[in-house]
C-alpha cells in the first residue's frame, strides 16, 4: 500500500460542557489514500461531523483533542500554526458544507468567492482568476457561468448554491474533499443530480474524497469506502460493497433494516431506544443497550475492531463479529409489513372532502395590491376513515398550507372543506373547536412545537383539559396514550429539555392521538429524527392507526418513507396536483413525469449488490 | 471665598416677626453698588443668565419674571419704583392727583422717543393703557392697574386717569411690569409685540429666541443721557442650575438674574462672586376654601396655624433663604409691612383643644393638590403636611403637573392646593387679587365672612386713602385679620436670590427681582464682556 | 428592503406621520387646560379667558382647529405657536438645525467610537480587552444623563480646565470655532450614551457573524483573519447596527430634553416639552411632525443603506 494521503490516528475529541468533559468521539482511526471516496455513515451525535471539521483543524472553541493526530502527506494538522493551514486549506483540503444557503457569503457574488480563492492560492490575477472561475463553473455543469458569476448566493436556487460550492472547492484541484451532508439540506431531484455531479467529477479529477453523511442512500451512491459511527465510536469500516451487503456489525445492520426503501414496502424497523450520551461509555461497547445480541460481556468490555474474514479490509467493532447469531439479531423482533391498501369503496365511510382548494396570499396593502400569490390551486381529493393519504413533494409545493388550510388556519383560503360532510370553512366558533379536537395536527420540529415550561403530563393532558375533561380522567387518558406511544409513567413529570429528539416526537404524538382524533394530519413527523428512530415512529403510527381506527394525511417530501405508510398518494408541485392515487400502482408505474423524476432521484441501494461509485 | 455681600440692612424693626438671618439681608430694596473704581465706565457687554422660561416679549402679555427682566430694558413705564420702595417719575415727569381723588394727571417728559425715531405722546400712553384694560385683550395683570375708568389725552404731552374710585397708589401702580408704555404703533401691531418691541427703554433689541436668548444693544437715543452704560446687554436661559453655575463661575456670565435657592450657597462660595439676598414679597400660600368644610370653622383654621413652627418651617423651606410670614402676604418689602405685629408662636396644645372643640377631636384626612412648578411648593406642601399631623390634620398630597393644576384645581374651588405669588408694586396689588371678590379673585372664598367683609372695606379704604399715617392704620388692621382669620397658610416669604462678578457695577438687586433694570449697571475693565 | 419599494414605503411614511398628528392632537386635547390657562397663568379669570380663546380661536371646534393646522401644513404654513405667537416654522427650523448638528456629530462620534471597539470585541472575545470594553459599556449604559452632563461641566467647563463653554449654542455662521467649543460637552454626553449600547449591538453583531457559515467558509477557504474580517464579516455585520444608528438619530433629535437642558441647547426636545407643557397645539404638532418625519426618513436612509450592504434585500 502506498503511503495514505490522510491519516487518522487514535483521535479522541471531547467537548467541555459545563465544567464537565463530553466525549465525542473516541479513538478513531482512518486513513483515506489519493483518489479514494470515503463515506462516513451516523446519526446525530455520532462525531462525524467532528471528525470532518477536525481534518479542517476547525473545531469549536470548547473541543479538546484528547489524544491522537491527524497527519496530511506528513504534516500534523492538528499542531499546525495558522499560516499552515491557511496554505492547505482551501488549496490541498477543501470542503463543502450542508447548507449551501449559508456557506456563501450573502453579500458577495458567487463568483467573486470562487475567484477569491483562486487569487489567495494560485496566484490568478483578476481577470485570469474570472476566467478561470467561469471555466470552474462550466465543469460543474453550470450552463451560464457569466450570470451565476454575477449572482448573489440567494439570487440562485439551493442546487445551484451547492454546485457554487463545489465549483469553489475543486477551484484548486485539491488531494481531499471534505464533504459534511453535501445533499442534505436539498430537494430530493436536487439532490440526485448534485450526487452525480460528484461522482462524474471524481473521476475526472481524481481527488480523494471523505464523504459525511446520516443517508446511507447518497453515501452508497458515492463511496468506495463506508465507515459507520455511532455515539463516537467507529462501529464498522470496509468496502462499501460489504458494508452494505455484509455487514458484520449489528448496529450497521440495524441501520440498514431500518431505511425505508423506495423500492417496495418492507418492514422498517426501527431500533429502540436512543444513542448513549453516558460519558463513560466506552468502557463497554457503546451499542450494548440497544443490541438484540448483547451479552454480558458487551456490557463489560469495549471490542476492538475486529477483521472479517476474507480479509482485514472490513473490520466490526464488535464482540460477536464473526458469530453468525448475529445475521438473526434483527429479524426477532421485525414487525409483519404494515397491512397494504385495501381497495373500499370511497364515499361509503368518508371522513374529509376537500373540493377545488386554493390558498392565497394577498401581498401588501390594498392600494398596491400585487397579483395574489397562490400557494396552492385547487386541489381536490376524498380521505376515507382509517385510511393514509400521503401529500408529496418538494419544498414550496403547497403541502404545508394545504394542512393549514384543512384545519382553516389560512385566512386566505377558497374552496370546500367537508370534514364529516360538515363544512369546515362554515363552523361556528363552537363547531370549530369539535372540529379541532377531531382533527389534530403533529408537526415536523417536536423542539419547538412543544412548549418547553410544561411537563409531558401538561403538554399531552392540554387538548384534554381544553375539553374540560375531568381532571381524574385526563391522568388516565394521558397515562394510556403515552403507554401507546411507548412512553412510561416515568415521562410524565418530566420537561421537553429531558426528552431525544424521537421521546420529543412521540409526546407530539401522544398529545394528537388523546383525544382520540378521527384525523391526524402528519407533516414531516418523522423529518427531523434519526433513521433509526424514524423507523420506530412509523411502526408506532401504524400502530395506532389500527388501535383508534383514525385517518392520516401524511406530509412528506421522502418518497421512501410514504411508502411505508400510504395507502394513497397525492404529488404536489407548485401548488397544483401533478397525480394521485393508490400507492402501488402510482409508485410501480407514474404516469407523471414530474413523479417519475421524484421516485428516480431517491438514492436507493441493495444490500445485495453494489451501487457504488467505479471502485478503483 | 467672598461671603455672601451684606449689605446694612435698614432694621425696621429688630424683633416681632423677625428675619430668619438677620443682618446678611437687605431688608430694604437696595442697589449693590462698589464705588471703589470710581466713575462708571461705558461700554462692554454684560450676559445674564436666567433660569426659566421667556417666551414673549410683549409687556401686556408677559405672566413670566423673565419676560419682564427682559422688558424692562426695553421699554419703560410712566413711574418706577426706587431703591428705596417709592415711586419716581419715568417716562412721566410729573404727577398729580386731582383734588377729590377722581383723577390723577401724568405730564411726560419731552424729548422722549421710540426705537423707531417717533416721538413719545400722550396718545402713545392712552393706547397702551386702553390695550391693558380692553377685555378682549385678555391682559393677565388688567386688575393690577386699579379702577381706571378712562384714559384721555389732555394734549401732547398730558395723560389723565379718570378713576372709578379714589386711588392713592395710581402712581406705584402703573410701575406694574404690565403697564410699560408701548408706542401707539406698537399697540396697532400687537400681534407682533411678542416679538417686536415698540419701547423707549435704553437697549434696542437685536435677536430674540424664545426660551434662548434675548439680545439688546445700547440705545443711542435714550432719553437719559449717558445711560445705559452697557453696549450690549445678552439674557441666556440657561435651564439647568450646575450649568448656570459653571457658567458664571466660567465667567461665560457675568451675572445671574434669578438665582435659585439651591444654587445660592455654591454660588457664595466663588471667590469675586458677590452674592446677594433681598427681603422679597414671593410666597407660597396653601388654600383653606373658607366656604366649605373643614376649613369654614374659623377654629379649624386658627388650630392649624397654631401648629406652625414658622421659624422651623422658614429654614426648611427656604434653606435659610426667607423670612417667616404670619398666614398673609405682606412682607418686609412693603412700605406699609406692620413690624409691630408679633409672629405666632406654635401652640399645639391649643391647636388641639381647638380641634377638639370643632369636633375633630380625632383629626381628619384633607386632600391637597400640588403643582411641580416651582419646586418650593412641593416643599412647602411636605412642611406644611408634617407641622399638621402634630394635631391630627393628615394632609394627603397629590403632586401634579403644573398645566394641568392650572386648569382643574387653581382656583376652582375644588381641593387645597399651594400657590404661588411674586412681589408686587403695592400693598393693594396682592391683597385684592387675593382677598377682593370685588377686585381680585377672593382665592379663599373667604370675602363672604365676617372677617372677609371687613377686610374687603378695608382694602377699599386703603385704595382711597392718600395720607400715609391712615393707610398704614388700614394696611395694619388688614394684615391682623388676615392673619388671625385669613383662609392661607403662609409660612414666610422668599428673598430675591442675586448673584454677580464684582466686577459688574450697580447690579440693580431690588425686593421685586423682575425688575431688572440695568440702565446704570456698568463693567470694570478686567470684565470678559470688554474684551474681544 | 428591496429599493423598487421605495415609493411604497415613503407612502407608508406619510401614513403613519398622518396618524401620528392626529394620536397627538387628541391626546394633547384630552389633557387638561389649554394654551389660554397657560398664557393666562395666575391671571387667568373666567373673562380672560374668554377673550383670550376667542382670540386665540381655541373656541371653536377641535376637529375644525386640526383641519386648519392640518391644511396649513400641506400648504407649507407651520401656523403661529400659540403660546409664542410666532410664526412656527422659523422658530422650528432653527431648532431642527441645532438639533440635526447636535445628532449627527454625536452619530458619527458614537459610530467612530463604537463601532471599531464593537468589532474588536468581537474578534477578541473573551479577552481581557473584551472584558474591559464591555465592562466600560456597563459603566456608560449605567450612568444617567443628568449626572452625566453636570460631571462633564464640573470636570472641562470650570476652572482649573475651563476647556469648553458650560453650556448654550453658538451659530455656525456667527462662529465656527464657537460652534465647535459649544458642541463637544453635549456631544460627549450622549456620545458616551450611545456609545456603549451601539458598540454593544455592533459586537453582538460581529459575533453572529463571526459564528456564521460563510465566516467558516472564508476561513476553510485559507483566507487570512484579516481578510476574513474585513471583506466577509464586518459589511454583513454592520447592518443591525445601522439600524440602530437610525433609531439613534431619531431619538437624539426629540428625546434628549434633560441633555438639552443642562447644556442649554436650543434643540427640538426641549421645544416639545416647552410645547406640551404649555398646551401649544400648533406648536406641539409641528414639532412632533418634525421629528416623525425624521425618524420615517432615518429608517428610510438605514434601509437604503442596509439594502447597499445586503444584497439579499436590494436585489430579491
Amino acid at each position: 500500500m502506498p503511503e495514505p494521503l490522510l491519516e487518522i490516528d487514535g483521535l479522541s475529541i471531547s467537548f467541555r460542557v459545563g465544567g464537565r468533559r463530553m466525549p465525542a468521539l473516541a479513538e478513531f482511526s482512518l486513513a483515506i489514500h489519493a483518489g479514494e471516496v470515503v463515506g462516513l455513515v451516523g446519526e446525530s451525535g455520532s462525531g462525524k461531523s467532528t471528525a470532518l471539521f477536525a481534518v479542517m483543524n476547525y473545531l469549536p472553541e470548547n473541543a479538546v483533542v484528547e489524544r491522537g493526530s491527524i497527519r496530511y502527506r506528513g504534516i500534523d494538522l492538528l499542531s499546525a500554526d495558522r499560516a499552515t493551514l491557511d496554505g492547505l486549506r482551501g488549496r490541498r483540503l477543501a470542503m463543502v458544507y450542508q447548507d449551501p444557503g449559508t456557506a456563501l457569503n450573502p453579500a458577495i457574488i458567487a463568483g467573486d468567492q470562487i475567484a477569491e480563492v483562486l487569487r489567495r492560492h494560485l496566484g490568478f490575477d483578476e481577470a485570469g482568476a474570472r476566467q478561470r472561475t467561469k471555466e470552474l463553473l462550466r465543469l460543474v455543469e453550470i450552463e451560464d457561468p457569466d450570470r451565476v458569476y454575477r449572482s448573489y448566493p440567494h439570487q440562485l436556487s439551493g442546487g445551484m448554491r451547492q454546485r457554487v460550492m463545489i465549483a469553489m472547492a475543486l477551484s484548486c484541484e485539491p488531494d481531499l474533499l471534505l464533504m459534511d451532508e453535501p445533499t442534505t439540506a436539498l430537494d430530493v431531484i436536487v439532490q440526485a443530480h448534485v450526487l452525480d455531479l460528484v461522482r462524474s467529477l471524481q473521476r475526472k479529477l481524481r481527488s480523494a474524497i471523505l464523504f459525511v453523511s446520516h443517508n446511507l442512500g447518497a453515501v452508497a451512491a458515492i463511496a468506495h469506502r463506508i465507515g459507520v459511527l455511532y455515539a463516537g465510536e467507529l462501529m464498522e469500516l470496509g468496502p462499501a460493497v460489504r458494508i452494505l451487503g455484509k455487514s458484520r456489525n449489528p448496529y450497521t445492520l440495524g441501520l440498514l433494516a431500518a431505511v425505508p426503501r423506495i423500492a417496495g414496502r418492507e418492514a422498517v424497523q426501527g431500533i429502540p431506544g436512543a444513542a448513549s450520551r453516558d460519558p463513560q461509555r466506552f468502557g463497554r461497547c457503546v451499542f450494548a443497550e440497544r443490541c438484540p445480541s448483547a451479552e454480558a460481556i458487551c456490557l463489560a468490555e469495549r471490542p476492538r475492531l475486529l477483521a472479517v474474514p476474507p480479509d482485514a479490509a472490513q473490520r466490526s467493532r464488535c464482540h460477536f463479529a464473526n458469530d453468525p447469531k448475529i445475521d438473526r439479531a434483527w429479524s426477532q423482533g421485525a414487525a409483519a409489513p404494515t397491512p397494504s391498501a385495501q381497495p373500499r369503496s370511497a364515499g361509503a365511510d368518508l371522513l374529509l372532502e376537500v373540493a377545488g382548494l386554493s390558498v392565497e396570499y394577498r401581498q401588501g396593502f390594498r392600494l398596491f395590491a400585487r397579483p395574489a400569490l397562490r400557494a396552492l390551486r385547487n386541489v381536490s381529493f376524498r380521505l376515507p376513515r382509517e385510511r393514509v393519504l400521503a401529500i408529496v413533494g418538494e419544498s414550496g409545493s403547497g403541502k404545508s398550507t394545504l394542512a393549514r388550510a384543512i384545519l382553516r388556519l389560512e385566512p386566505g383560503a377558497s374552496g370546500r372543506v367537508l370534514f364529516e360532510g360538515a363544512d369546515v370553512f362554515a363552523l361556528d366558533a363552537a363547531g370549530l373547536r369539535r372540529f379541532r379536537r377531531k382533527a389534530q395536527i403533529v408537526f415536523q420540529n417536536p423542539t419547538s412545537s412543544l412548549n418547553p415550561q410544561r411537563s409531558v403530563f401538561e403538554l399531552v393532558a392540554r387538548p384534554l383539559a381544553l375539553a374540560a375533561v375531568p381532571r381524574r380522567e385526563q391522568r388516565d387518558r394521558v397515562r394510556a396514550v403515552l403507554a401507546a406511544v411507548g412512553l412510561g409513567d416515568l415521562y410524565l413529570d418530566r420537561y421537553p429539555r429531558q426528552l431525544s429528539g424521537g421521546e420529543k416526537q412521540r409526546v407530539a404524538l401522544a398529545r394528537a392521538f388523546v383525544t382520540e382524533p378521527l384525523l391526524v394530519i402528519l407533516d414531516e413527523p418523522t423529518t427531523a429524527l434519526d433513521v433509526s428512530v424514524q423507523a420506530a415512529v412509523l411502526e408506532l403510527l401504524a400502530k395506532e392507526k389500527e388501535r383508534l381506527r383514525c385517518a392520516y394525511l401524511f406530509i412528506s417530501h421522502d418518497l421512501a418513507v410514504v411508502r411505508q405508510i400510504a395507502d394513497e398518494v397525492l404529488v404536489l408541485r407548485h401548488g397544483t396536483v401533478q397525480e394521485s392515487g393508490p400507492i402501488e400502482p402510482l409508485f410501480e408505474a407514474p404516469a407523471n413525469a414530474y413523479t417519475r423524476a421524484l421516485i428516480a432521484a431517491v438514492p436507493s441501494f441493495s444490500t445485495d449488490r453494489a451501487t457504488g461509485g467505479s471502485p478503483r | 471665598m467672598a461671603p455672601p455681600r451684606v449689605v446694612p440692612a435698614l432694621t425696621r424693626r429688630a424683633f416681632g416677626r423677625g428675619l430668619a438671618t438677620t443682618g446678611t439681608v437687605l431688608a430694604m430694596p437696595w442697589v449693590l453698588g462698589r464705588r471703589a473704581y470710581g466713575e462708571a465706565k461705558p461700554g462692554g457687554q454684560l450676559t445674564v443668565a436666567l433660569y426659566k422660561d421667556l417666551r414673549t416679549l410683549n409687556p401686556i402679555m408677559g405672566i413670566f419674571g423673565n419676560e419682564w427682566r427682559a422688558t424692562c430694558n426695553l421699554y419703560n413705564n410712566l413711574t418706577r419704583l426706587t431703591a428705596k420702595g417709592g415711586v419716581e417719575g419715568d417716562l412721566a415727569e410729573s404727577y398729580a392727583p386731582s383734588a377729590n381723588g377722581a383723577s390723577w394727571t401724568f405730564t411726560l417728559r419731552q424729548g422722549v422717543k421710540f426705537h423707531d425715531g417717533s416721538a413719545l405722546t400722550a396718545a402713545d400712553v392712552v393706547a397702551t393703557i386702553e390695550k391693558i384694560l380692553d377685555p378682549a385683550t385678555a391682559a393677565p395683570y388688567k386688575a393690577e392697574l386699579g379702577p381706571i375708568a378712562a384714559v384721555k389725552a389732555v394734549d401732547g404731552r398730558t395723560v389723565r386717569f379718570d378713576l372709578a374710585s379714589p386711588y392713592a397708589d395710581l402712581p406705584k401702580a402703573l410701575a406694574s411690569a404690565t403697564a410699560r408704555i408701548v408706542s401707539e404703533r406698537g399697540i396697532a401691531d400687537f400681534a407682533k409685540l411678542d416679538s417686536a418691541p415698540h419701547g423707549t427703554g435704553p437697549f434696542i433689541l437685536k435677536e430674540f429666541a424664545p426660551n434662548d436668548h434675548v439680545l439688546m444693544e445700547r440705545n443711542p437715543n435714550y432719553f437719559r443721557t449717558g445711560r445705559p452704560y452697557l453696549d450690549r446687554l445678552l439674557l441666556r436661559v440657561l435651564p439647568d442650575t450646575t450649568a448656570q453655575v459653571a457658567a458664571l463661575e466660567n465667567r461665560e456670565v457675568d451675572a445671574i438674574g434669578d438665582v435659585e435657592a439651591d444654587s445660592f450657597a455654591r454660588l457664595s462660595a466663588i471667590k469675586g462672586v458677590d452674592a446677594a439676598q433681598v427681603v422679597g414679597g414671593t410666597f407660597n400660600n396653601l388654600v383653606l376654601y373658607a366656604n366649605q368644610p373643614p376649613f369654614d370653622d374659623e377654629r379649624v383654621r386658627m388650630a392649624l396655624r397654631l401648629a406652625m413652627d414658622r421659624e422651623q418651617m422658614t429654614a426648611a423651606i427656604t434653606g435659610g433663604l426667607g423670612t417667616p410670614a404670619d398666614d398673609e402676604p405682606i412682607s418686609a418689602a412693603y412700605e406699609y409691612f406692620d413690624k409691630t405685629l408679633a409672629l405666632r408662636k406654635q401652640d399645639l396644645a391649643k391647636a388641639r383643644e381647638l380641634l377638639k372643640q370643632a369636633g375633630h377631636g380625632n383629626g381628619f384626612e384633607h386632600r391637597l393638590v400640588v403643582s411641580n412648578s416651582p419646586a418650593s411648593r412641593e416643599k412647602t406642601a411636605v412642611v406644611v403636611q408634617a407641622m399638621a399631623a402634630q394635631i391630627g390634620i393628615q394632609f394627603k398630597i397629590e403632586l401634579m403637573d403644573n398645566a394641568r393644576y392650572g386648569a382643574t384645581i387653581w382656583n376652582k374651588g375644588v381641593a387645597s392646593y399651594v400657590g404661588n405669588y411674586g412681589t408686587r408694586p403695592t400693598e393693594d396689588a396682592i391683597l385684592s387679587k387675593l382677598y377682593s371678590a370685588k377686585y381680585g379673585i377672593d382665592e379663599g372664598r373667604w370675602a363672604g365672612t365676617e372677617a372677609g367683609k371687613r377686610v374687603e372695606a378695608l382694602i377699599e379704604q386703603g385704595r382711597a386713602v392718600t395720607d400715609s399715617a391712615a393707610r398704614r392704620k388700614i394696611y395694619d388692621e388688614i394684615q391682623r385679620i388676615t392673619s388671625d382669620d385669613g383662609p392661607f397658610i403662609i409660612p414666610n416669604f422668599f428673598n430675591s436670590l442675586y448673584a454677580s462678578w464684582t466686577y459688574v457695577h450697580e447690579w440693580p438687586a431690588l425686593a421685586i427681582n423682575t425688575e431688572m433694570r440695568l440702565e446704570e449697571s456698568w463693567l470694570s475693565p478686567e470684565a470678559p464682556g470688554r474684551k474681544a | 428592503m428591496a429599493l423598487a419599494l421605495l415609493p411604497r414605503r415613503i407612502f407608508y411614511g406619510l401614513v403613519s406621520l398622518a396618524i401620528l398628528s392626529v394620536i397627538i392632537f387628541v391626546c394633547t386635547h384630552l389633557l387638561p387646560g389649554d394654551a389660554a390657562t397657560a398664557i393666562l397663568g395666575e391671571g387667568a379669570t373666567p373673562a380672560a379667558l374668554a377673550a383670550l380663546r376667542a382670540r386665540l380661536g381655541l373656541d371653536q371646534p377641535a376637529p375644525l382647529q386640526f383641519a386648519h393646522w392640518l391644511g396649513g401644513v400641506l400648504t407649507g404654513d407651520f401656523g403661529v405657536s400659540t403660546t409664542l405667537n410666532q410664526p412656527a416654522g422659523p422658530i422650528i427650523a432653527e431648532r431642527f438645525l441645532n438639533s440635526m448638528a447636535l445628532a449627527l456629530v454625536t452619530i458619527f462620534c458614537a459610530a467612530a467610537i463604537a463601532i471599531p471597539l464593537g468589532v474588536v470585541a468581537a474578534v477578541r472575545r473573551g479577552s481581557r480587552l473584551d472584558g474591559t470594553i464591555l465592562t466600560a459599556s456597563y459603566v456608560g449604559i449605567s450612568i444617567p444623563d443628568f449626572v452625566l452632563g453636570p460631571v462633564l461641566i464640573l470636570l472641562f467647563a470650570v476652572p482649573p480646565l475651563a476647556l469648553f463653554p458650560s453650556s448654550g449654542f453658538v451659530a455656525f455662521a456667527a462662529s465656527p470655532a464657537g460652534w465647535i467649543a459649544h458642541l463637544v460637552l453635549p456631544v460627549a454626553a450622549l456620545t458616551v450614551v450611545l456609545t456603549a449600547h451601539l458598540m454593544r449591538q455592533t459586537r453582538s453583531g460581529m459575533l453572529d457573524v463571526l459564528n456564521s457559515d460563510y465566516v467558516r467558509t472564508a476561513r476553510l477557504k485559507g483566507l487570512p483573519e484579516r481578510l476574513v474580517l474585513w471583506r466577509h464579516a464586518l459589511r454583513n455585520a454592520l447592518g443591525t447596527t445601522l439600524a440602530v444608528l437610525a433609531l439613534d438619530l431619531g431619538y437624539l433629535m426629540g428625546s434628549i430634553v434633560i441633555i438639552e437642558e443642562i447644556f442649554a441647547y436650543p434643540g427640538l426636545g426641549r421645544l416639545i416639552v416647552y410645547a406640551v407643557a404649555n398646551r401649544d397645539i400648533p406648536l406641539v404638532e409641528d414639532v412632533a411632525l418634525v421629528i416623525g418625519t425624521v425618524y420615517v426618513a432615518a429608517n428610510l436612509v438605514a434601509d437604503i443603506a442596509h439594502a447597499m450592504l445586503d444584497p439579499r434585500l436590494a436585489r430579491p
